[in-house]
């Protein structure tokens, strides 16, 4: 199995460590008051470790706010502690902090393929120098310490967003899922907790936080996600084996509604770039484009199209200039 | 012995107590001791904090503490009493409905409760990933020039000069210093 393979199947790595900070309850028990002097605090470390934007969420219009939703810099639950939520983002975007969500800090780190060490090596350095500045709350034998103990410990979820076409299509994902399950690791819609995989996108984490070592954690995580790609592997083979006729109909058909239809909704187009990907995987179809064509699902997500479009678009509309978005991206491409 | 809670009756139950090192001793008499929050938390436990009758004979054998508890009228309710931790005042119940704690202390102050949960949910009870310890919260010099130019950009954004400078006397007295 060469890089290549896997990095078509790994979309992305991400990392992130949950820390509190002593002397100020947990953001579900802290006052109004309260939990503004702490974001007032985390802001004021942060100047002293790196360049970040700094945003205060009661300020911010709420399509932003849902904007950064959509991109993963921040999660839905951060919007319900809006009065004391903030969010400190790298300028490359790679890096984002949220302050007061469930924890008082949740920093994570996401680039692109398999690349977990990496990305826990540059939030490693972010946490070493936010801790200097600010005191973590941490026990010598429960480790860092958060407000659900499922977290507790390292306070690290290591995981990568695996496409997983042909695994769907056999039926195997899951037994996959129970497989890992019984490792300690966690296999998720795309979005995380409770939610449906979409474009056969899964998100595969470690369960537990504590009683291992970031080190091993990363060790565990990875070589899960290496097994698993190694059976998707196997599942695109005998998928191209039974099937290469049907299967290149399939994408060509995906390729001939996303470059021509008139609106589009996010459901339709999950399934449709889902197949487009597949084909490209498997050199069905050539599409001349500089960048990962799953870069396309922030883009074409309700809040980015209206961002792009600088209005408020209501459902119907944002079908519409989805499709058309869609339309001049594989306007040059070749099949 | 009187009751601590109403000082008129003979006391029935006697306990010691050791939060975090902190021994509490609680004597109360059969009326209050049913008013009293230790009916509801001896009640609802499955695993104790508390250090129940250890040090008097008289409470040694449980099946009377059983016989006494079922009988209580207050067997089956939940009191408002519950224990709560010092630190920011959330009960365990409150953790069970959530699934969150109020603060780091309750880690300390649930810790014999928390800890089969931990055991169950995690790959096990020790830390073994990285150690921590703030080196210094103690602000350099450069730290504080910084934060004062900081607060100087702020201060003539606002057109405030008066207070920027003030700020500029307070960095060049700084920046004077040592040198």
């Amino acid at each position: 199995m060469n890089k290549e393979d896997v990095n078509q199947i790994v979309v992305s790595s991400r990392v992130r460590l949950a820390r509190n900070i002593e002397n100020f309850n947990f953001p579900c028990c802290l006052s109004k008051e309260k939990g503004e002097e702490l974001r007032e605090l985390v802001y004021k470390a942060s100047l002293k470790v790196g360049n970040f934007n700094f945003y205060n969420l009661k300020n911010m219009q709420e399509c932003d706010i849902l904007r950064f939703v959509e991109n993963g810099y921040i999660s839905s639950d951060l919007i319900k502690m809006k009065e004391i939520a903030g969010l400190l983002l790298s300028p490359d975007e790679t890096v984002s902090i949220m302050i007061n969500e469930e924890d008082h800090i949740r920093e994570q780190c996401v680039l692109s393929g398999l690349n977990l060490k990496k990305a826990y090596d540059i939030i490693n350095d972010i946490d070493y120098d936010l801790g200097k500045n600010l005191k973590f709350s941490y026990s010598k034998d429960l480790g860092f310490l958060t407000a659900c103990p499922s977290n507790l410990g390292t306070g690290m979820r290591a995981s990568a967003m695996l496409f997983l076409p042909a695994l769907c299509k056999s039926g195997n994902i899951t037994n996959v899922i129970n497989t890992v399950s019984k490792l300690g690791i966690c296999v998720r819609g795309s979005s995380g907790e409770g939610t449906k995989a979409s474009a056969n996108l899964f998100q595969v984490s470690n369960q537990n936080t504590l009683g291992k070592s970031e080190k091993d954690i990363i060790q565990l995580v990875e070589s899960t996600v290496l097994k698993i790609c190694e059976l998707e592997i196997q599942a695109r083979e005998v998928l191209l084996k039974d099937n290469e006729v049907g299967l290149k109909d399939e994408v060509l058909r995906a390729f001939g509604i996303i470059s021509n239809c008139y609106k589009i909704s996010m459901q339709e187009f999950y399934d449709l770039i889902a197949k487009i990907k597949l084909g490209i995987d498997l050199k069905l179809i050539y599409i001349k484009c500089d960048e990962d064509i799953f870069n396309l699902i922030n883009m074409v997500k309700p809040y980015n199209l209206m961002q792009k479009e600088n209005k408020n678009l209501n459902n119907y509309e944002c079908e519409i200039v989805r499709a058309k978005l869609l339309n001049s991206y594989f306007k040059n491409t070749r099949v | 012995m009187i009751c601590d809670n109403c000082g008129k009756k003979e006391a029935v139950f006697h306990s010691k107590t050791n939060i975090n090192g902190k021994v509490t001793e609680t004597h109360l008499c059969e009326d209050c001791l049913k008013k009293s929050q230790y009916i509801n938390d001896v009640n609802n436990s499955f695993e104790n904090d508390f250090d129940f009758f250890n040090d008097d004979p008289f409470f040694t054998d449980n099946s009377l503490l059983g016989n006494f508890i079922s009988n209580s009228p207050y067997s089956n309710k939940k009191s408002n009493l519950d224990y709560r931790c010092p630190s920011c005042g959330c009960s365990f119940e409150n953790f069970s409905q959530r699934g969150l704690l109020g603060c780091a202390k309750c880690y300390d102050y649930f810790n014999k409760k928390l800890m089969p949960i931990i055991s169950n949910m995690q790959f096990g009870t020790k830390h073994l990933g990285k150690n921590y310890e703030q080196t210094s919260v103690e602000e350099t010099k450069e730290d504080k020039i910084a934060e004062l130019r900081r607060k100087l950009k702020l201060a003539v954004d606002e057109e405030n000069y008066e207070l920027a400078s003030e700020i500029k006397k307070q960095i060049t007295s700084l920046e004077a210093k040592n040198e």
